[in-house]
C-alpha cells in the first residue's frame, strides 16, 4: 500500500497558536526583544505575508514585535546626490505615489501597483516585501537593477548589503534572527537612466508567474548601463548579468532584443508549480525582456510621471512600550470604530475582523478567503482601505477605524452619497462583497475624487465579486466621481 | 393575453434590500448570534480515502468541549439533496464519516465556548487512520481492482452494491443513430473536458441551530431551500416536520453550492442536540473548497449531418466525476443529454453516461448543472461543421435550432415540455449586428503577434422543471399572498433569493397583479412555518416558478378584493377593475361606467377590519407545467497574444430571450456575471487536485483566481440586449436568466480563440500555457525546459 503524509488543514479564519505580542517603539527595544526571544520572535510590519504565514502554519513564532510604530522608518528621502534613502516601514502605495520615485525610478513605481490589491499596497511595506524572501516579490527585480542597499541592524552593531546578497532561497534570506532592516538605499540614476518592470500573472491581481525589471540609460540609439533582473524562475529573485552585458552598449534593434530574450530564457531555471510551468515561465521571460525593453525605449528619453494623486504620508501613531502580551490572556485595549470609543477585551492573537464582528456586533464586514485575497474584509484604518483579516485586533489600538456601517451619516442616517450611487446602479446582487467594496471604493474617491475608469479598476483590481461581473460596480463608483464620465 | 403596458415590471427600481446591502445591515447566516451559542469545529480527515481505525476524544473532552462521533449520530444513510424522487435517490451519506472518501472529510465535531477553544478541541482529538490508495481519475477509478469507496449504497429504500466506483450509469436511446449515420454526409465529433471548478461563492457556508423546548429545532442556514432541509433534518433526526423551523436567509451567493442541504447543517443540528444549546458551524475557506465543486467530465459527442446542414443524429459518452458521494450524479447523467439534444434538433440520439466516484469533492449543480459543459461541446462541433460544409455558423444554427413548437427537454429525458415563445432570430440578428459578424475572417487570414477572433456561443437553459406530468425532478411552488389593513400587501414565499433579485422580480409581479404601489409590496422574512412549499431556488426557476405561483395567488386575492368590494359597492364583482393611484399611494377598485363608485385597497382592507369580517388574502401552490427555454447568445471579440498565449476580451453582445424583462438592471447584472463567471470557466479556474486528493491551491484563494474587475470588458466595450418576447406559460410573460447567461460563455471563447489563432481547445480552462503550447506544436517547436 502506499504511504501517504497527512496534509492538515489549516483555518484561516484564525490565529490558533499563541504567540507573545510586543509593540516596539524605537529600534533599540526591537533589537532588545529579539535577542531576547533568540530566533523565535518575528517582526510585524504590514502582516501582509507574516499573518497569512501563519494561518497557513508555516511560521510559528513565540512572539510577534510589532515595528510598524517605531518614526522615522516610514520616510522616503532624496539625498543631495539624488540616491534615495528608503525607510522599510514606507508602505507599497506610498512608495508607488511618491514623485521623485515616479520619476526616477518608474520601474519601481511600476512595480508597487502591480501588487495584487490597493489593500495590500497601503498595508504592505518595502522591508517586509524584501525580508519575506519570495522568489515572486515584486518590488524585488527591479530593487536589484537599480543597485538596492540594504542597511542591517542588530545589537552587535550595523552591516551593509546589496540586495543581491541578500535572498538566499525560497522565504530564506541573509537576515539574522536578531537583526532588524532599517534602511534601502538606491544610488543616484544616471542622467537619462530609466527602469521598467512587467509582470505576468494568471489573473491581473496575482502573484506573478514570471516578472522582470530592467534598468538602463538611453545614449541616443545605443543601450547603456543595463542591468536585468526577474522574480518567480529561481529560487530567489535574481540578476541577469549575462543579458544586460548581450545589451550594453548595443545599438537598440528588435533582432538584439530576440537575442537577449533568448538568452534570458536559457538563464534562468524556474520550476513548475500552481501558478504555471517551467517551459512556460522560459517562453514568457523571453517575451518580458523584449516588451519590457520596447516598452521602455521611447520613454527613455524624457521619464514623465504618470497623472496620479499626490501621494499622502503614512499617519503613525506613537504608543507607549506594551509589555510582552501573552495571547492566551486578555488584554483591555479601546478602539476607535467609527467615532465611538469601546474598549474591549482581547487576546494578541485575535484578528480585527472577528473583533469586530464578534465583540463589537458589526457584521457588516466580511470573512471570505481570510488570506488578503478577496478583500471582503476590508475596512478603512486611518483612511486606508486595509484587511481587516490580517491586522492583529491589539496592533489597532488607538486609530482611527472605519467600517461599513460608518459610512452613513451617523445623526441623520442619510446614505453616504456612494451607498446611493450603489443602490441607484444596481451595484449588488448577494451583497456579501459589497461592504468591502464600498470601504475600498470611499477610500479611492477620498484619494482621487475624479477617477477614471481605469483607476477605479486599478484601485478595486482586489476585490473579488462572484455576482455582479463587476461592470455595475465601475458604473456606480464612477458616477461619484466629480466629473462623472 | 399579450399585454406588455406595465406599470412596475419592467421598470428600474432601487432594491428592497438595497439599503440592507450597502449599509452591511444584512444578515446572512454567519452574522447570526444566539446567546449561550456555542461555536463549533470540525476535524477534517488529512487524508483523502481511509478507514477510521480509532477515535480519543477525551483531550477535546477534558477543555470542557462537546463533542460528536460517529456512534452519536443516527445512523442513517441519506442523499442530501431532495429535487430528484425518492425512488431515483442515491444515499451514500453520514452526518460524520463511517469511511473518509475526500480531503477533509468531517470525521468528528466539537463545540465549544469560544471559536479558538472549539479549535484547539478539535485539534485535539486524535483519530487513528489507515489510509486507503487515492482515486482521482475517474477512468482509473473505474478498472477493475480499484480500491472501492462503497461496498454499497441506499438507492430508494433499496441497498444496492457499488461496482467498480460506478456509482450510476443512464442510457438514452432515440430513433435510429445507425440509420441516421448511414444517411448522413458529413460528421464532427471530439472528445471535451472540464474540470471539476469551484463555486468561489463569497458565503463560506455556515449553519445555526438551537434547540427547542418543545423537542423540535430553529435552523438558521444557508442554503437554496428551506423545506427540502427541513425535509432532510426531519428524515434524519426523526423529528415531525411541525417542530422544525428553516429561516430563510440572504446567502452570500451560491451558484449551485448550495443547492443540497449542505454538509455542516446536519453536523450543527447534532452539536446543538447534543449540547443542548445553539451552536454555530461555518465552514473555513479551506473547507469550503475541499467541499463541492462542479461535475468533472470527459464527453466524447459524434454528430452527423447531411449535405444541406440539417443535423441527422447524435452520439456521445460520457463520463462525469462525481467526487466522494453523489448528491445529484443520476439526473446530472439525464440533463447532460437533455441540454445536448435541446440546443439542435437530432432526432436520433444514443447516449451513455458513467457517473464515476473519486476522492474528491462531492460534485454538486454549478450554473448551467451540465449545460456549459454540453454547450462548449456541441458549439465547438457546430463551428466546426460550418467550416466543413462551408456555411455560416450562423445559419447552420438558425437552421437546426430548437425553437418555437418544438419539443424540449428541460430537465433530462423525463421532463419534457413544448417551446412557446423564442427569440433566438432576434438576439442572433441583433448580437451579429453588435459585434460586426460580416467582418469576421478566416483564421488563415490572420498573422503577427496579436491576433484578434470573433466568436459565438449560443445556448439557453431551461426555466424550471415544470412539465405536465411528474417526472423524476420534483418541481412547484407556492405563496401566500395577504392584504393588510392599510392597503399594503406582504407577500409570503420559500423561495430564497441567492441575490439575483428573485424577490424583487416576485414583488413587482404582484405589485402589477394587484396595482398596489411597488413600495407597499413586501416579500417578507419567512421560514418553513409560515410558508408552503417551495422545491428550492435552481434551476433559473425562481421568477418563472416562484414568481409564477406568486400571480396565481395574487389574481386569486384579486377576485377576492373584487367580489368583497362588489359586497360594500353594491354591484357585480365582474364589473370591477383595479388600477394603480400613485397620487394615493393606492390600488383603486372601480367601475368603469359608474365614475364616482371606487373605493381604495386600503378602505375596502381597513373595513373589512373594523367590521370584524376577515383578511383578504389567499395561499396556494403552484406546478408549472412547462419549462420553457431561456435563450442566450455570445457574441465575442477577442484578441490572442501569440507570444504569451494570453487573450483578452475586447468586445461582447450579450443577448437574453427572458420573456417579459421584469428586473432590467437586475438582467443586466446576470448577463454581466454570467460573463464574468464563464470566463473564469473558459479561461482561468481549474481546481486541481494532486495524487494524495488535496486540492493543489489548499484551499487558499490566492491559488484559486477568478475573474477579477481588471478581466471584466471596458464598460463601453459591454454591449446587452434583450429580446423582445412574452412567454405565454410564465407570469406576466416572463422566463428566467440565471444559467443561461453563462452556458455558452465558454464555448463563445473556445470558437473566439479558433477564429483567432485556428486551434480548437477541446479542454477547459484554456490557460495561457495551453494556448501557447498549441501554437508551438504547430509551428513543431519544442518547448524549452521540458524533459
Amino acid at each position: 500500500m502506499e504511504k501517504h503524509a497527512p496534509n492538515e488543514m489549516t483555518n484561516s479564519h484564525l490565529l490558533v497558536r499563541n504567540f507573545d505580542y510586543l509593540e516596539a517603539s524605537t529600534i533599540g527595544e526591537a533589537l532588545y526583544w529579539l535577542e531576547q526571544y533568540d530566533g523565535r520572535a518575528r517582526l510585524l510590519a504590514g502582516g501582509t505575508d507574516l499573518i497569512v504565514l501563519m494561518k497557513m502554519e508555516r511560521l510559528n513564532p513565540g512572539a510577534i514585535i510589532n515595528i510598524s510604530k517605531i518614526p522615522g522608518l516610514n520616510e522616503i528621502k532624496v539625498n543631495p546626490d539624488g540616491s534615495l534613502d528608503i525607510g522599510p516601514l514606507v508602505t507599497i502605495h506610498t512608495l508607488a505615489l511618491h514623485p521623485h520615485v515616479r520619476v526616477n525610478f518608474p520601474g519601481l513605481a511600476a512595480a508597487c501597483l502591480s501588487f495584487g490589491s490597493t489593500q495590500i499596497e497601503t498595508m504592505g511595506t518595502i522591508g517586509g516585501n524584501l525580508c519575506n524572501g519570495s522568489p515572486a516579490a515584486d518590488t524585488a527585480p527591479v530593487l536589484l537593477t537599480l543597485g538596492a542597499e540594504l542597511t542591517l541592524t542588530s545589537r552587535q552593531g550595523k552591516r551593509t548589503l546589496p540586495l543581491e546578497a541578500f535572498f538566499l532561497g525560497p522565504g530564506k534570506t541573509d537576515l539574522r534572527p536578531t537583526e532588524m532592516l532599517v534602511g534601502i538605499t538606491l544610488p543616484a540614476p544616471e542622467p537619462g537612466s530609466t527602469s521598467v518592470f512587467l509582470k505576468a500573472s494568471r489573473v491581473v491581481a496575482d502573484l506573478a508567474k514570471a516578472s522582470l525589471a530592467i534598468a538602463f540609460t538611453r545614449q541616443g540609439e545605443r543601450i547603456t548601463g543595463c542591468k536585468v533582473a526577474m522574480g518567480s524562475v529561481a529560487p530567489t529573485p535574481i540578476l541577469l548579468p549575462n543579458v544586460a552585458e548581450a545589451l550594453n552598449g548595443q545599438v537598440f534593434s528588435q533582432d538584439l532584443l530576440a537575442d537577449a530574450g533568448k538568452l534570458t530564457a536559457e538563464t534562468i531555471s524556474p520550476i513548475d508549480d500552481v501558478r504555471s510551468s517551467a517551459w512556460y515561465r522560459r517562453r514568457i521571460a523571453n517575451v518580458l525582456l523584449q516588451d519590457a525593453m520596447n516598452q521602455a525605449w521611447p520613454l527613455a528619453l524624457n521619464p514623465k510621471p504618470a497623472a496620479v494623486a499626490a501621494p499622502q504620508a503614512n499617519g503613525h501613531h506613537h504608543l507607549p512600550l506594551t509589555r510582552a502580551l501573552e495571547t492566551d490572556h486578555l488584554t483591555e485595549i479601546e478602539l476607535n470604530v467609527n467615532g465611538s470609543k469601546t474598549k474591549v477585551w482581547v487576546a494578541g492573537n485575535e484578528l480585527l475582523l472577528n473583533v469586530l464582528r464578534e465583540k463589537l456586533e458589526l457584521t457588516g464586514t466580511k470573512y471570505a478567503c481570510g488570506i488578503g485575497e478577496c478583500s471582503a474584509c476590508t475596512v478603512q484604518i486611518d483612511g486606508k482601505p486595509m484587511l481587516s483579516c490580517l491586522v492583529l485586533a491589539v496592533s489597532a489600538a488607538g486609530k482611527e477605524i472605519t467600517t461599513v456601517e460608518g459610512l452613513q451619516d451617523p445623526k441623520t442616517g442619510e446614505l453616504d452619497p456612494l451607498q446611493e450611487a450603489f443602490i441607484e446602479n444596481t451595484a449588488f446582487q448577494c451583497g456579501y462583497c459589497t461592504p468591502g467594496i464600498l470601504m475600498t471604493a470611499k477610500a479611492l474617491l477620498n484619494e482621487t475624487p475624479d477617477p477614471d475608469e481605469k483607476e477605479v479598476r486599478h484601485y478595486l483590481r482586489g476585490n473579488n465579486c462572484r455576482c455582479t461581473g463587476y461592470a455595475s460596480i465601475v458604473r456606480a463608483v464612477l458616477s461619484c466621481a466629480d466629473h462623472p464620465e | 393575453m399579450e399585454n406588455k403596458n406595465f406599470q412596475v415590471v419592467g421598470q428600474i427600481t432601487p432594491r428592497k434590500d438595497g439599503v440592507a446591502r450597502v449599509t452591511g445591515q444584512e444578515k446572512y447566516t454567519v452574522d447570526t448570534t444566539l446567546p449561550r451559542m456555542l461555536y463549533g469545529r470540525t476535524v477534517c480527515s488529512p487524508y483523502a480515502h481511509a478507514h477510521i481505525k480509532s477515535i480519543d476524544t477525551s483531550a477535546a473532552e477534558a477543555m470542557g468541549a462537546v463533542v460528536l462521533t460517529f456512534n452519536d449520530i443516527p445512523p442513517i444513510r441519506y442523499n442530501e439533496r431532495i429535487i430528484t424522487v425518492e425512488w431515483a435517490l442515491h444515499k451514500d451519506h453520514y452526518i460524520l464519516a463511517d469511511k473518509v472518501r475526500r480531503m477533509g472529510e468531517p470525521v468528528v465535531a466539537v463545540a465549544a465556548e469560544t471559536e479558538e477553544l472549539a479549535e484547539k478541541a478539535a485539534r485535539a482529538v486524535k483519530v487513528e487512520y489507515e489510509p486507503l490508495p487515492v482515486l482521482i481519475d475517474p477512468r482509473e477509478a473505474m478498472k477493475p481492482g480499484a480500491a472501492p469507496l462503497y461496498d454499497t449504497v441506499m438507492y430508494g429504500d433499496k441497498e444496492i452494491k457499488i461496482e467498480n466506483n460506478i456509482a450510476c450509469t443512464r442510457e438514452v436511446i432515440e430513433g435510429d443513430v445507425d440509420k441516421a449515420f448511414a444517411e448522413s454526409d458529413v460528421f464532427v465529433e471530439g472528445t471535451f473536458k472540464t474540470h471539476k471548478i469551484y463555486h468561489a461563492q463569497m458565503e463560506p457556508k455556515s449553519v445555526l441551530c438551537r434547540p427547542e423546548p418543545d423537542g423540535g429545532i430553529t435552523v438558521w442556514a444557508t442554503t437554496q431551500s428551506i423545506h427540502n432541509t427541513r425535509i432532510v433534518l426531519g428524515q434524519i433526526f426523526d423529528i415531525p416536520l411541525s417542530k422544525i423551523n428553516v429561516k430563510r436567509m440572504a446567502v452570500g451567493g451560491t451558484f449551485g453550492s448550495s443547492i443540497q442541504m449542505n454538509s455542516v447543517v446536519p453536523i450543527g443540528v447534532a452539536l446543538a442536540l447534543k449540547a443542548r444549546r445553539p451552536v454555530r458551524l461555518t465552514l473555513t475557506r479551506e473547507e469550503d473548497m475541499h467541499d463541492h465543486g462542479r461535475f468533472g467530465t470527459d464527453a466524447h459527442i459524434k454528430i452527423g449531418a447531411k449535405k444541406d446542414g440539417t443535423l441527422t443524429g447524435v452520439e456521445m459518452e460520457m463520463i462525469a466525476d462525481l467526487g466522494a458521494h453523489i448528491i445529484q450524479g443520476y439526473s446530472f447523467l439525464g440533463v447532460s443529454i437533455g441540454w445536448v439534444v435541446s440546443l439542435y434538433r437530432l432526432p436520433n440520439v444514443r447516449y451513455k453516461g458513467v457517473g464515476v466516484y473519486t476522492n474528491k469533492a462531492p460534485g454538486c449543480a454549478m450554473q448551467g448543472y451540465g449545460n456549459p459543459q454540453a454547450t462548449l461541446a456541441v458549439e465547438s462541433l457546430l463551428d466546426e461543421l460550418a467550416e466543413k460544409l462551408d456555411m455560416d455558423p450562423l445559419e447552420l444554427r438558425l437552421k437546426n435550432y430548437v425553437g418555437l413548437g418544438m419539443t424540449f427537454w428541460g430537465q433530462g429525458p423525463m421532463v419534457r415540455s413544448i417551446v412557446w415563445s423564442d427569440g433566438v432570430p432576434e438576439l442572433l440578428g441583433k448580437g451579429q449586428e453588435l459585434i460586426g459578424w460580416d467582418k469576421r475572417e478566416s483564421p488563415d487570414t490572420k498573422s503577427g503577434r496579436f491576433r484578434r477572433g470573433i466568436g459565438l456561443g449560443r445556448g439557453f437553459h431551461t426555466t424550471s422543471a415544470g412539465a405536465p406530468q411528474p417526472g423524476d425532478v420534483i418541481d412547484f411552488s407556492g405563496a401566500l399572498v395577504k392584504v393588510n389593513q392599510d392597503g399594503s400587501v406582504d407577500v409570503v414565499t420559500a423561495m430564497v433569493d441567492h441575490g439575483g433579485g428573485t424577490w424583487e422580480a416576485i414583488a413587482k409581479l404582484v405589485a402589477e397583479t394587484l396595482c398596489v404601489p411597488l413600495d407597499k409590496v413586501n416579500v417578507v422574512p419567512s421560514d418553513t412555518f409560515s410558508t408552503v412549499y417551495d422545491v428550492c431556488t435552481h434551476a433559473t426557476r425562481g421568477t418563472y416558478a416562484g414568481g409564477g405561483a406568486a400571480v396565481k395567488v395574487a389574481e386569486q386575492v384579486k377576485k377576492e378584493i373584487f367580489e368583497t368590494a362588489a359586497h360594500y359597492m353594491n354591484v357585480q364583482p365582474d364589473a370591477l377593475k383595479l388600477r394603480m393611484d400613485h397620487e394615493q399611494g393606492q390600488a383603486v377598485i372601480y367601475v368603469p361606467s359608474i365614475p364616482d363608485r371606487k373605493m381604495t385597497l386600503k378602505q375596502l382592507a381597513s373595513r373589512t377590519w373594523s367590521e370584524s369580517w376577515k383578511t383578504i388574502a389567499a395561499v396556494d401552490s403552484y406546478r408549472p407545467t412547462n419549462c420553457p427555454p431561456a435563450y442566450v447568445t455570445i457574441f465575442l471579440e477577442i484578441e490572442v497574444d501569440t507570444w504569451t498565449g494570453t487573450v483578452r476580451t475586447l468586445r461582447t453582445a450579450l443577448g437574453v430571450d427572458c420573456g417579459t424583462v421584469v428586473n432590467p438592471d437586475g438582467a443586466i447584472g446576470q448577463l454581466e456575471g454570467g460573463l464574468s463567471r464563464g470566463l473564469g470557466m473558459a479561461l482561468y479556474e481549474d481546481n486541481e487536485w494532486n495524487d494524495q486528493g488535496q486540492l493543489l491551491s489548499k484551499g487558499y484563494w490566492v491559488d484559486a483566481k477568478t475573474p477579477g474587475i481588471m478581466e471584466t470588458p471596458a464598460l463601453q466595450d459591454l454591449n446587452t440586449h434583450f429580446a423582445d418576447t412574452y412567454e405565454p406559460t410564465g407570469p406576466l410573460g416572463a422566463k428566467g436568466i440565471g444559467e443561461a447567461a453563462l452556458n455558452p460563455v465558454p464555448a463563445a471563447y473556445a470558437n473566439a480563440i479558433y477564429n483567432a489563432i485556428g486551434i480548437r481547445f477541446y479542454e477547459l480552462p484554456i490557460t495561457p500555457e495551453k494556448i501557447l503550447g498549441a501554437l508551438m506544436e504547430q509551428e513543431n517547436m519544442v518547448k524549452e525546459g521540458v524533459h
